[in-house]
């Protein structure tokens, strides 16, 4: 599965990099590469079955705790 | 960046897909029972308050964006900082569009399909279409709303047997202070349109702003309105038991037994505007990156993003109810700043400082 993940992001990588060398587009490509890295660990860690936090979960705890914080009741 | 141009009815059109895109399938404000269609007419009105902050604010700073806006009046600092929590909550809602999408299909009609391929293949065109630019996704939008608009009368139509108005009483059965939440609630729904604020200064006529998004909220709040009647008046009290009622009461159709089982319908459009909703905030998301890092174009950020918004999919939520309950208690207020409280203060600012100075504007 890992093989198969690697093999999309770096077709990705085969069709999106040349063209951004050939215009010399290097801006572009530090920020490219950035978010494939972070995609490709994240979907690395997902097939691996680590288990990441959940969005609506996080914010909740950030929205009621900051609530709670200006004393303000929570329901 | 940006070659495209749109008219003002197309930018409607794109107000109203991204407005029912997901809410069509979880009614707004349906806490409030048989007052779910009030809910959503008073969200309506309410509405109409951010809606008139955000685009004043855009008429100000004709042909500029959010993200430039913000570095013009706040300097490049801050400003910064508001365009990013603003990226992170349009890129949120094209997340939990993409997890809608799959909750839906594992549930109803792919059920045995692993979710990876699902997210893959609706992200491939939402790729496809977010590359192209913003004309390309005005125009699918334009042949995939009719189809829509003529399913969702179409699905009206054939539940006249058995829908009973009497469901519908009475209005308000719950404590006002509930209503007024509810009412928060489909408010904070439709201040969705602020992401448009990206899309402003490719609109051919740049003044017609304020009028073609409340035209598109209006007919959108039409649209959700008449959905909420309909669900109320055939599945009863019970439909805000459902996760999504629109799909049970397609699924009590039934024509002289052989127009039967017409799921499918609030399927397909949930497949078209979903679709359309993803894709504009998809969109949104890449050009404003693009702008916050200063690059030259948009195009190449487009894959990366859209595969974090697929990962983000997977991690929206644990369960779909959990999803209802955030919608329902937390993204009104999670909503509020950036759909109220940064573009009222921006445009405060601006005025403060009498921004945009003379030769800044175009």
């Amino acid at each position: 599965m890992i093989f198969l993940v690697i093999l999309g992001f770096g077709l990705i990588v085969v069709v999106e990099v040349p063209s951004l060398i050939r215009r010399q587009y290097w801006r572009e490509l530090v920020v490219f590469s950035f978010f494939i890295f972070v995609g490709l660990l994240l979907t690395v860690f997902l097939t691996l079955g680590v288990e990441l936090p959940y969005i609506d979960v996080g914010l909740t705890k950030l929205i009621t705790g900051l609530g709670e914080a200006l004393g303000l009741k929570p329901g | 960046m940006e070659e495209g141009r749109i008219s003002s009815s197309q930018l409607s059109l794109l107000a109203i897909s991204y407005l029912i895109g997901t809410t069509f399938l979880l009614s707004p404000g349906s806490q409030a029972k048989q007052g779910t269609w009030l809910t959503i007419l008073l969200g309506l009105g309410e509405a109409l308050i951010p809606v008139l902050i955000f685009t004043t604010l855009a008429k100000r700073f004709a042909g500029k964006s959010l993200i430039e806006i913000n570095d013009l009046v706040w300097g490049k600092i801050v400003g910064k900082l508001f365009s990013l929590v603003f990226l992170w909550y349009i890129f949120h809602l094209g997340s939990a569009s993409f997890a809608i999408f799959v909750a839906l299909f594992k549930t109803t009609v792919l059920i045995a399909t692993p979710e990876v391929i699902l997210l893959i293949s609706g992200l491939l065109s939402c790729i496809y279409v977010s590359k192209k630019g913003i004309e390309v996704i005005a125009r699918t939008n334009e042949v995939l709303i009719l189809i829509t608009v003529l399913l969702l009368i179409l699905g009206f139509l054939l539940v006249l047997n058995i829908f009973n108005a009497n469901n519908l009483f009475p209005v308000i059965e719950i404590p006002i202070t509930r209503l007024l939440w509810a009412t928060q609630e489909s408010s904070s729904l439709f201040g969705q349109t602020i992401v448009f604020m990206m899309i402003f200064p490719y609109l051919n006529r740049r003044k017609s702003c304020t009028g073609a998004i409340i035209k598109g909220l209006v007919v959108a709040a039409i649209l959700l309105m008449s959905s909420a009647v309909r669900t109320t008046g055939v599945l009863g009290k019970i439909s805000e038991s459902y996760i999504f009622p629109n799909y049970e009461t397609d699924r009590l159709i039934d024509i002289g037994n052989t127009l039967t089982r017409l799921e499918i319908l609030p399927v397909l459009n949930f497949l078209t505007m979903g679709f359309i909703k993803s894709s504009v905030s998809l969109y949104v998301t890449s050009l404003g990156t693009a702008q916050l890092l200063n690059l030259r174009t948009y195009r190449p950020v487009v894959i990366p993003l859209g595969i974090l918004m697929i990962i983000a999919a997977t991690q929206n939520y644990p369960d779909i109810s959990s999803h209802l309950r955030f919608v329902e208690n937390i993204h009104p207020i999670y909503a509020l700043p950036v759909q109220i409280i940064f573009p009222l203060i921006t445009l405060l600012l601006a005025i403060i400082r009498r921004l945009p100075c003379q030769g800044e504007n175009q």
